[in-house]
């Protein structure tokens, strides 16, 4: 697997990224084009979140949805029963998934085969689906919430007035990219930090970690609130920007897996990928439409053909590369 | 001709390399220590040998054959049989069926029955315990039941890794007295052993191993007689 | 309660947990000897049970045909499948991640190729065999006893593979140690190959047994993947036992959960018993510690 060397996390390529981002309203005026773009970003910081337990704390999960559900339907919820600004209920269903996150990590932080915290983590979130998907006095159930509100209005020096909602693209853009760009910072932070060399050195050999005072069990609960607080939030985000959710737009399988391929794709363990592989798979899904009914049986083969020639993400294409790693 | 000849045989695990230009042969019928200290490479040679380890360059050839492309599996059918280090018995399997994987992968697999009965007579231990769990066993027994099972392929070659780590003294003794058995009925046997004085005790010839190359190979006569080797390897 | 629907409930959940265990001991076939998890065993579910619905409901083939040509084919998808999906990835490191998204893809093909092939619509399979077994007032379709019967008689033959052949040897040994096993010479990637095969067609002999009783469509793969993935967690991942008996306790729990509330939390029940015991034992009901 690849790994970045604990100094340089790729953190001037990530703020590169994010500086072209500002670049694209002023030039990019299809309203289709921008919401793609916005999915992106939402898909970015789920995939660099999962990517902090998954990449840095070598902890394999596989219920990632499930925050990003709990952040979008508790703050849906609250904005509209409250009548409180989503500009506050959006941290409130970060914080919703963040409690989630210590709850379901406690459990599988004692366990360390990847198949048993996969499936432990996927039934965690099979669960939180079923639950939204049977209250329907509170959640309408699979009819799914409609007028959730859009972001307030909020005023601008210079700028005046901005609103969000239906036909606001560039404002609803430029929030998602602030989003991005706080997670973007807040994970970095995290993993450049006495917290990130703790959780490589846990990743690498725990036993090691402990001997050397390292609590394994402390940092990577931090790594799993971290986490889930950041999908919690881009699923509120989410949320109010479209104004409506369904259990299985938000809390489905097809979520992870998304999740799964764009960290696959952009490389595993490192901060720029996720970034990156967002991109590339949520419009790569968009260009794969003009294959009309045979869009996903495409992604399918694609994905076979990306882990059996491409297992490290597109950063390190191993076609040419005939060594062998040792099974176990 | 030898019975196995290894020629400039290099492996890597990754890029980090484990041998380098390794040579050795054995003859039919002859016992033969491969000695050296912990992370010399002894168990890499072995696990070149038998084909789990590919190696990057150098020939092997048993009995004549080039073996060095076979697959792992393809070599006890052969007359190989490695008893790996640690003895990697199925634990979760009885005694007997643990000896009848050792004809799985060979045409003895029709005598198994007879054999099982045969090598039960060298290992008289074993028929007292053909039904339990081979992880119910004790140290000295794992290693006799790993032995046994290698020999219910009726190998030409039999290869011992570290047969008497973690055993007693006596247990030991027991062991190095079956290895000499074994051989006596037309086996040869390459010995690993990082107990030096027990394996240049049992062989005719030995090779010493540091760092992923051989230092010095030679009669045992002549190895017991080196300073280096008696102050290094036998701590006298 | 009246004891007549008490016993009734254990009857069905039995019954029910036996097609789970069927099901399950494919997935726990495949994670005890290749050490891997096959997000696309559902599909193999679903492809079987739209065989059976095509030879039997459409051809007029008889069921035990229909059953037989299903898992036949089946079996050779996922000799295919492992071949060309699978088979590279388990030489290479991160083979546990990797062989994850190379099934999540298969899966993704396969349902599609589904959908497009047979639209979204529930096709009813009728059932093989009609009537109802009455005693002293518990009642009892005769294709639920069927289905029963193929398991207990499936899940034997299966334990007899394992215990007394000689590629039942050869396959525990590779799940044991597959250093070992390849030394004795076991091919252990024909074996791979083979445990695939064999796994999706328990998937297969499964879905052929409950497309009466659920109807088939592409999606039909993804509820007894999930609950599959619980059972074989339940009863210790890699443990045949486990397999079985997390199968049928997870058939009761759930036939006794819809008495006290309606069928959508049947779902929420499985996955709550599920964290509840790992929070109590980690490795599962019957399971030993995996290290990774």
């Amino acid at each position: 697997m690849p790994r970045e060397t604990a100094a340089q996390p790729r953190r001037g390529a990530v703020v590169a990224i994010l500086g072209l981002l500002c670049l694209v309203p002023p030039l990019v005026h299809n309203p289709y084009l921008l919401h793609l773009c916005i999915l992106s970003m939402i898909y970015a910081m789920l995939g660099a979140s999962w990517n902090l337990i998954n990449g840095y704390a070598g902890i394999f999960t596989f219920g990632h949805q499930a925050f990003f559900g709990l952040g979008a339907y508790s703050s849906a919820l609250l904005a509209m029963h409250s009548g409180l600004s989503p500009w506050i209920t959006l941290w409130c269903g970060g914080v919703v998934a963040a409690f989630a996150g210590l709850v379901i990590g406690l459990p599988v932080l004692r366990i360390r085969s990847i198949a048993h915290v996969a499936i432990i983590t996927l039934a965690f979130a099979v669960i939180v689906h079923a639950v939204v998907s049977n209250l329907p006095e509170l959640t309408r159930g699979t009819l799914g919430l409609a007028g959730i509100p859009p972001f307030t209005p909020i005023v601008l020096p210079r700028l005046g007035t901005i609103s969000f909602g239906a036909g606001a693209s560039a404002a609803s853009y430029y929030v998602a990219l602030a989003f991005l760009t706080l997670s973007a910072a807040l994970l970095i932070w995290v993993v450049s930090g006495r917290t990130g060399l703790a959780l490589r050195a846990i990743r690498d050999s725990e036993a090691a970690a402990a001997s050397l005072g390292v609590d394994p069990t402390r940092y990577k609960l931090l790594a799993f609130i971290v986490s889930s607080f950041v999908a919690g939030v881009a699923g509120a985000y989410y949320a109010h920007y479209l104004g409506v959710l369904t259990p299985e737009s938000s809390i489905g399988v097809p979520i992870m897996i998304t999740v799964l391929v764009i960290t696959l794709v952009g490389g595993i363990g490192t901060t720029v990928g996720p970034l990156i592989g967002a991109f590339l798979v949520i419009i790569g899904l968009e260009v794969l439409r003009s294959v009309g009914d045979y869009r996903l049986m495409v992604y399918g083969v694609l994905l076979v053909l990306f882990v059996n020639f491409a297992p490290n993400g597109l950063a390190q294409l191993t076609l040419f590369d005939r060594r062998r790693g040792k099974r176990r | 001709m030898p019975l196995l000849s290894v020629e400039s045989i290099s492996s890597y695990y990754g890029d980090a390399q484990v041998l380098t230009d390794i040579n050795l042969e054995i003859e039919d019928n002859e016992i033969v220590a491969v000695i050296g200290p912990n992370g010399a490479g002894k168990t890499s040679m072995l696990r070149t040998v038998s084909g789990l380890l590919r190696p990057r360059s150098g020939s092997i050839r048993f009995q004549g054959k080039a073996i060095e492309r076979l697959p792992a599996h393809a070599l006890i059918g052969l007359g190989i049989a490695h008893v790996p280090e640690g003895r990697h018995l199925f634990p979760q399997m009885t005694i007997r069926e643990n000896l009848l994987m050792g004809s799985y992968g060979t045409s003895t697999w029709k005598d198994r029955a007879a054999l099982i009965d045969e090598v039960c007579t060298i290992f008289p231990r074993l028929q007292e315990r053909i039904g339990q769990l081979a992880g119910t066993l004790s140290g000295g027994e794992r290693q006799m039941l790993a032995t046994a099972r290698a020999l219910m392929a009726r190998p030409r070659l039999l290869m011992l890794d570290e047969p008497s780590l973690g055993l007693a003294p006596k247990i030991i003794e027991t062991v190095h007295s079956i290895i000499r058995t074994i051989n006596q009925q037309g086996v040869a046997v390459l010995l690993v052993e990082q107990n030096a004085q027990m394996a240049l005790k049992a062989a005719a010839r030995a090779y010493l191993l540091e760092n992923g190359a051989i230092v010095k190979f030679g009669s045992t006569v002549d190895f017991l007689a080196d300073q280096s080797v008696r102050r290094s390897y036998l701590g006298i | 309660m009246p004891i007549q629907l008490i016993i009734a409930q254990i009857v069905n959940g039995v019954i029910v947990g036996s097609m789970y265990a069927l099901f399950a001991s494919g997935l726990t076939l495949i994670w005890g000897t290749m050490k891997m998890l096959n997000f696309a065993h559902g599909e193999f579910f679903m492809l079987a049970g739209y065989l059976v619905y095509f030879c039997y409901a459409v051809l007029g083939i008889n069921p035990a045909w229909s059953t037989l040509i299903a898992v036949a084919t089946v079996f050779l998808l996922g000799i295919i499948v492992e071949r060309v999906v699978i088979h590279h990835l388990l030489s290479r490191p991160v083979w546990q991640l990797t062989t994850i998204v190379a099934t999540l893809g298969a899966s993704i093909f396969l349902q599609n190729l589904a959908l497009h092939v047979w639209g979204a619509d529930f096709q009813n399979v009728p059932y093989f065999i009609g009537g109802v077994l009455s005693i002293h007032g518990v009642r009892i379709a005769y294709q639920r006893l069927l289905i029963l019967g193929v398991s207990c008689a499936s899940i034997a033959t299966l334990w007899f593979v394992l215990k007394y052949t000689r590629f039942g040897l050869a396959l525990r040994a590779t799940a044991q140690d597959a250093d070992a096993a390849q030394l004795y010479g076991v091919n252990i990637l024909s074996i791979y190959t083979l445990t695939f095969g064999f796994s999706a067609a328990l998937a297969a002999l499964s879905a052929a047994m409950l497309a009466p009783i659920t109807a088939v469509n592409p999606y039909m793969g993804l509820s007894p993947l999930l609950k599959g993935f619980v059972v074989v967690i339940l009863g210790g991942l890699g443990s045949f036992g486990g397999a079985i008996l997390g199968g049928i306790l997870l058939g009761i729990a759930e036939s006794f959960g819809v008495l006290f509330s309606s069928t959508e939390w049947s779902d929420v029940i499985a996955f709550t018993l599920l964290v509840l015991v790992i929070w109590i034992r980690p490795w599962g009901l019957f399971g030993v510690e995996e290290r990774s």
